[in-house]
């Protein structure tokens, strides 16, 4: 038997195969089939590393159906780390499974956009181009193939992109309390600037000294998904190198995705003796934005902001990061701000990262999921903590053509504090 | 068994008219297995019989040549008040269970007809229950072990003494409503429950059943628990109105059980829930109230009647349902009585004191049954003269149903000589 | 398999609907009793009761045995594929039909998940009362095969206590409706046989269930006793004091040493038993209660009797005791729970012989069961990958059940009879009564093809399992 191992065997050992994950993942509640269940994953991981099972087109269908929102982890009692198993398994099948070709196409388009700074202002433009020529429009058209449809409906609107220069350094408000970086992130520099402001702002205004050093790298997140472990790695090295030289409280990420990747630094590293400390070391430090503010005092908002607001658990903050009560506290926190319960609040909404973009079928039955739920709610405004999230949210709600915004948490929170004409 | 050979028939063992030629006393599960063993091998019809009280219910037998008497098969077999189990021979009446289980605190919590003629056996196999099932359920929710002799003679068993069991399939559920054909039963084991601390007992008058309906869904879908909620047509004793259901007035009784302090809290709440149509609303006293329980508890039986039926609806139903039949019955002039478990959606109807023509009854049989069926209900015909049973068809029609029923009948009597013909379909 | 079949299975539940490459259908070896596996030889998902009948239809005219399945978190192997070539999944069976708050009642098909009945209907006040620690994702169909239980049964009842009426499609592929909406039925209880004959009598596509009202309030105590005895004692004294508790549950040191390393709850490790309680009902009817309650603690020498101060506290409480089971994952890569019951009185004695098992074995048993049932699960715990351990676990397994059996109790309360104890039938039913079972079952099932190899043991050739039959799919 060749060797087939891609992680660490005991780890299957946790799942004792009692099922409870099953009705928590969005794949197995739309199929019904235990293949695209956790569990069934699991099985079958299992068999292929004990080589009991081929990759085929079968079992890869299977795993890469996965949406890696690991809600069967807040759901398992025992307290199976799936994320690693399919993390694990990823690069394997990316070095022993040989895809379709178009579906090669996309993903080595994708894994070149984005860890590159080009490839993200590539991006960012072709995100750009596509809003100020409106190809928005075209999703419910007929006339182009349904990928591209579904696609062309990702597009931002024209006038919500935003990109935005920030500066290395900026000065606390009041009362200095802490120093923290922010990662300014690939994806969130390039079209959610406003939200890379809005996050120095709110941090700024409860106190923080905020650093963004311009040498910092894309996280790594989306090459991990897609199996480009060594690419993936050699970024985070870059991370950890430029944040850890500075004296920090926190780092601070108000991407869920970036979060719930940059967290597991010190458990990629772990066998890396040039880097397990310092990897250890800052991972400590890592907040989501939310999870940071929300264990301050915080100052409070004095702005009112009228609106009636829902708000939806971006996988990678809820089951990633177990972050879910914080945001929604300071949401609570808004002057004028009515937070109404939104069902199925921690249901994937379908983006999970690229996953819209390889897996547009499944991640559209999903989008429809989450419209249906928000619209429910009867909202002015969604509230998320994720760009994947966001657009996709977007998407959606203008497809069904519903009057609804979605925003990011510290973007809300933003507009209830003052400006500052000294970041603004 | 006192005496094999039987005792001369007493009117107690008289089914519509028929009477057996033996009667029999087993007085252990051996003698019940012998018996039975005999009257299969010599195609011996048998009925098995408590004290009678309700043989007047079900289709006339096909044939009836030996009462198989339960009563003295009525040891108590095993009794821990803490595990709050109890087990019994079928013959022991319900109304000495009771007072056992009484002396810890205890009870069964079963308010069936006259419990001391309701021999054990037969509150299962008739499924007999009162206005108590609101809140506490029916013999099926209480009877966790079973058992039985077949038609062969084979003792068997089903359940066990423990409260919680899924071992086997579930034979105690089998036998509750089975009207003893498919076995007979000689022991049970129930689960029990703590008697209530206090009682008491509400009395609200209206003047149509759509208002006293509205109110009995205004109680159900709040968070009040009565311990029952009977609907009537008629004041069930004299120092409280008519009693002949001719008034047009309608009743809710509404019976409140458990601790003094849960008593009180529901008191107070009464007339928040109900609002201001629910007008007077009256307490009884204490012997009012003892009275009154009797008097509904034993209603299905109690009073001359020609025809008695049993309706099973959807609680939202019974209102309109009862409003039209007391219309319907006036037509007829048949005066009926109602009253109905409005939380459980079971109406127990009792037309006539005097004669009423047979064709006048079985019209108002095929208007039940026609106004029931259409609103995906069921109904049974309970007491009615025995030549008209078979034209009125007591038990009605079960659906794609009956032939498992048959199926199970012919599996488990094969020769038919448990009850023939007393049951759905002519079982 | 044969093509043939194959295709006849594709045209009525089309390609989605079946399962047929061997990694896929692989997943499906087993439920959560892993002891035992099985790989079926295909997987059909029908999307309706009619496509159920006319798989079911055409497999009794090839007279090709099949299993149900729900969502496969059965403790028993209840949907084990035992010489049943196809498998028949009720997951897309997945929608609640109607629901009706003025007569207390929903109709749910049966891949319905527990959970999704009560969360439909919370918002107005109602509530599905049977609530097995599986509930988040167990089906509304399994819970119907098993008569599932939880822990709030002691109050509230089993799941037959809670069903009105089910559509089944039988064995031969007929559509029936047994019970209905309403509650007295006439003719034999057909429902109540069918609930709990564990898949055995054909498949419910869809059920009736029973809304109960949510209590207004309840009061939830965590009691910490140094020893099992004491705490066995208060259950005792408690029942005894005329109290019905919703629940009462029991945990020992090793379960709550697991409970507390996954959820962080605050359980004393160092406790030798915990007790969960919880009353509800009327807000009025409380404080009396939690008086007599704290009274019967301190009398048998609680260490410490905590209430829980919230909703949020309460939840918290009995989510780690619902995942109980799933924790012990995180102690050992494989358990086995058993599910025997003995009388309540009898607690204290069963659980000094799994003590004594244990020692006897060499083998590490957690308890956490329903103490006001009497409805012990020993949880023991092994590694498949050592086989002599695994022996063990079935030899120890089979012995605590025959204790109970002494006893005066039942080889399951909950979790069934399915394959796991089908050789310890004979303990507590004689040749008589298994007899009567098998012919209930050809009344429903005369071919025996729907779930074969279930419950009722074969006369003269009792499968006795002393070691797995497949450890991992091959």
């Amino acid at each position: 038997m060749e060797n087939t191992s891609f992680v660490d065997h005991e780890k299957f050992f946790d799942c004792v195969h009692c099922g409870l994950c099953l009705a928590s993942c969005p794949t197995y509640v739309e199929l019904g089939t235990e293949m695209d269940s956790p569990r069934g994953r699991i099985v079958m991981l299992r068999a292929l590393q004990e080589g009991h099972a081929q990759l085929d087109d079968e079992v890869v269908g299977h795993l890469d159906l996965c949406l890696g929102c690991r809600a069967c982890e807040t759901a398992c009692p025992s307290g199976v780390q799936y994320g690693a198993l399919i993390e694990g398994a990823r690069p394997f099948i990316e070095e022993h499974y040989r895809r379709p070709m178009l579906e090669r196409g996309k993903r080595w388009l994708m894994n070149k956009t984005f860890p590159n700074p080009w490839g993200a202002r590539l991006f960012a433009l072709f995100l750009k181009v596509g809003a100020a020529l409106g190809l928005a429009r075209f999703a419910r058209s007929e006339a182009i193939p349904t990928t591209l449809r579904y696609w062309f409906g990702l597009l931002p609107e024209r006038g919500s992109v935003s990109s935005a220069s920030l500066l290395e350094h900026y000065p606390a408000i009041g009362e200095k309390r802490h120093t923290v970086a922010v990662l300014s992130g690939c994806v969130m520099s390039t079209v959610f600037g406003a939200t890379n402001l809005s996050t120095v702002k709110v941090l700024r205004h409860n106190g923080c000294e905020v650093l963004i050093p311009k040498a910092q790298s894309c996280c790594g997140a989306l090459l991990l998904h897609n199996g480009e472990k060594q690419t993936a790695l050699a970024l985070a090295k870059r991370n950890i190198d430029v944040f850890d030289q500075l004296d920090l409280d926190a780092l601070i990420i108000n991407a869920a995705g970036c979060g719930a990747m940059m967290k597991e630094y010190g458990e990629l590293f772990k066998d890396d003796p040039a880097y397990r400390d310092k990897a250890a070391r800052l991972t400590e430090k890592m907040k989501d934005v939310a999870e940071f503010v929300g264990s301050l005092e915080l100052r409070p908002p004095t702005r009112e902001v009228r609106a009636k607001a829902t708000y939806h658990d971006a996988c990678h903050l809820a089951h990633g990061q177990g972050v879910r009560e914080q945001p929604r506290a300071l949401l609570r926190a808004i002057p004028g701000l009515e937070l109404t319960n939104l069902p199925e609040s921690d249901w994937c909404c379908g983006s999970a990262g690229t996953y819209n973009l390889t897996q547009p079928e499944m991640a559209a039955r999903l989008l429809e999921r989450k419209v249906g739920n928000i619209q429910a709610t009867e909202a002015d405004v969604v509230v998320t903590g994720n760009p994947g999230c966001l657009m996709q949210i977007r998407a959606g709600l203008r497809q069904s053509g519903l009057p609804i915004t979605a925003l990011h948490t510290i973007d809300l929170l933003a507009e209830a504090y003052a400006d500052d004409p000294g970041t603004d | 068994m006192t005496q094999a050979a039987g005792r001369p028939p007493s009117s107690q063992f008289i089914i519509d008219g028929q009477a057996p030629e033996t009667v029999v006393y087993p007085a252990s599960v051996d003698e019940v297995s012998r018996l039975l063993k005999e009257a299969n091998e010599h195609d011996r019809a048998i009925s098995p019989v408590g004290h009678g009280a309700f043989l007047h219910v079900g289709g006339v037998p096909k044939r009836y040549q030996q009462a198989l008497c339960t009563t003295e098969l009525s040891a108590v077999v095993n009794y821990q008040p803490t595990d709050m189990t109890i087990t019994v021979g079928a013959g022991l009446d319900l109304a000495q269970l009771q007072a056992i289980l009484g002396e810890n605190g205890q009870w069964l919590p079963l308010d069936p007809p006259c419990p001391e003629r309701a021999t054990v056996g037969g509150v299962i196999a008739a499924n007999l229950n009162g206005p108590a099932r609101f809140s506490q359920g029916t013999v099926r929710d209480f009877l966790i072990g079973i058992k039985v002799v077949r038609a062969d003679g084979t003792l068997i068993k089903g359940g066990g003494q423990v409260v919680k069991n899924v071992a086997g399939y579930d034979l105690p559920k089998l036998y509750c409503g089975s009207f003893g054909t498919l076995g007979v039963i000689v022991e049970a084991t129930f689960m029990i429950r703590p008697r209530p601390e206090a009682q008491t007992t509400f009395a609200l008058a209206f003047s149509s059943a759509e208002k006293a309906g509205e109110a009995a869904l205004k109680l159900t879908g709040s968070d009040m628990q009565p311990f029952f909620l009977e609907l009537a047509n008629f004041s069930p004793f004299p120092s409280f109105g008519d009693q002949s259901g001719d008034e047009g007035v309608y009743r809710l009784f509404v019976g409140f059980a458990g601790m003094q302090e849960e008593i009180d809290d529901q008191r107070s709440h009464l007339r928040d829930v109900l609002g201001d149509d629910a007008g007077g609303i009256e307490e009884l006293s204490v012997d009012e109230a003892q009275t009154l329980a009797q008097a509904l508890r034993d209603f299905p039986v109690s009073g001359p009647a020609a025809l008695r039926c049993k309706v099973s609806l959807q609680p939202t139903q019974l209102a309109t349902f009862c409003a039209d039949l007391a219309a319907e019955a006036r037509r007829r002039h048949a005066p009926a009585r109602f009253l109905a478990r409005a939380g459980n959606g079971i109406l127990y109807t009792a037309f006539g004191g005097e004669a009423v023509p047979d064709d006048q009854l079985l019209a108002l049989v095929d208007w039940i049954r026609v106004h029931a069926t259409s609103n995906n209900g069921f109904a049974v015909v309970e007491e009615i003269p025995p030549a008209l049973k078979e034209r009125a068809n007591v038990w009605g029609t079960v659906g794609k149903a009956f032939p498992l029923m048959q199926r199970l009948k012919e599996t488990l009597d094969p020769k038919g000589i448990l009850n023939p013909g007393r049951f759905v379909g002519g079982i | 398999m044969d093509q043939k079949i194959l295709d006849r299975l594709y045209d009525i539940v089309g390609p989605d609907g079946v399962v047929a490459h061997k990694s896929a259908r692989s997943v499906y070896d087993c439920d959560g009793y892993t002891l035992e596996k099985a790989v079926p030889e295909i997987v059909v998902l029908p999307h309706s009761t009619e496509e159920v009948a006319a798989v079911v239809k055409f497999l009794n005219k090839e007279k090709i045995a099949f299993v149900p399945r729900g969502a496969g978190t059965g403790l028993s192997g209840g949907c084990l594929p035992v010489e049943a070539p196809v498998m028949i999944g009720t997951s897309r069976l997945n929608k609640i039909v109607h629901i009706d708050l003025l007569n207390r009642h929903v109709v749910a098909q049966s891949g319905v998940v527990n959970l999704w009945v009560s969360n439909a209907v919370k918002e107005q006040g109602f509530q599905y009362a049977p609530d097995p620690s599986s509930q988040q994702a167990c089906t509304i169909g399994g819970n119907i095969a098993e008569n599932a239980g939880g822990p709030h049964t002691l109050k509230y009842g089993v799941t037959t206590n809670h069903v009105l009426g089910l559509e089944v499609v039988l064995p031969d592929g007929e559509i029936v409706t047994v019970g209905g909406t309403v509650e007295d039925v006439p003719g034999y209880d057909l429902r109540g046989i069918t609930i709990g004959a564990e898949g055995t009598f054909g498949i419910v596509t869809q059920a009736a269930l029973k809304l109960t009202r949510q209590p207004q309030a309840y009061r939830t105590f965590l009691a910490v006793f140094e020893s099992v005895h004491h705490a066995t004692q208060t259950v005792s004294g408690i029942i005894a004091s005329g109290i019905v508790p919703a629940a009462l549950e029991m945990m020992d040191t090793l379960i709550i040493q697991a409970i507390e390393e996954a959820f962080h709850f605050g359980f004393p490790t160092d406790a030798g038993a915990v007790l969960i309680i919880e009353i509800d009902g009327l807000a009025a009817s409380l404080d009396p209660q939690t008086e007599r309650i704290q009274a019967i603690c301190k009398h048998n020498k609680a260490r410490e009797v905590r209430i829980a101060r919230d909703d949020a506290e309460r939840m918290a409480l009995w989510k780690s005791r619902k995942r109980a089971f799933g924790a012990i994952g995180r102690l050992s890569p494989n358990y086995c729970t058993q599910d025997g019951v003995v009388p309540r009185t009898k607690v204290p004695d069963i659980l000094q012989r799994i003590t004594e098992v244990s020692e006897k074995y060499q083998l590490r048993i957690a308890n956490v069961f329903h103490a006001g049932d009497g409805n012990i699960h020993p949880i023991l715990m092994y590694d498949e990958r050592n086989a002599d351990e695994t022996r063990r676990v079935v030899q120890a397994g089979k012995e605590i059940l025959n204790a109970c059996v002494d006893l005066g109790g039942s080889l399951t309360g909950e979790h069934g009879i399915g394959v796991e104890k089908m050789s310890q039938m004979p303990l507590i039913f004689s040749p008589e009564d298994l007899m009567v079972m098998t012919q209930l079952r050809s009344v429903f099932n005369p071919d025996n093809l729907c779930n074969p190899n279930k419950i009722i043991p074969t006369p003269g050739g009792c499968i006795d399992v002393t070691t797995p039959r497949r450890q991992v799919p091959l």
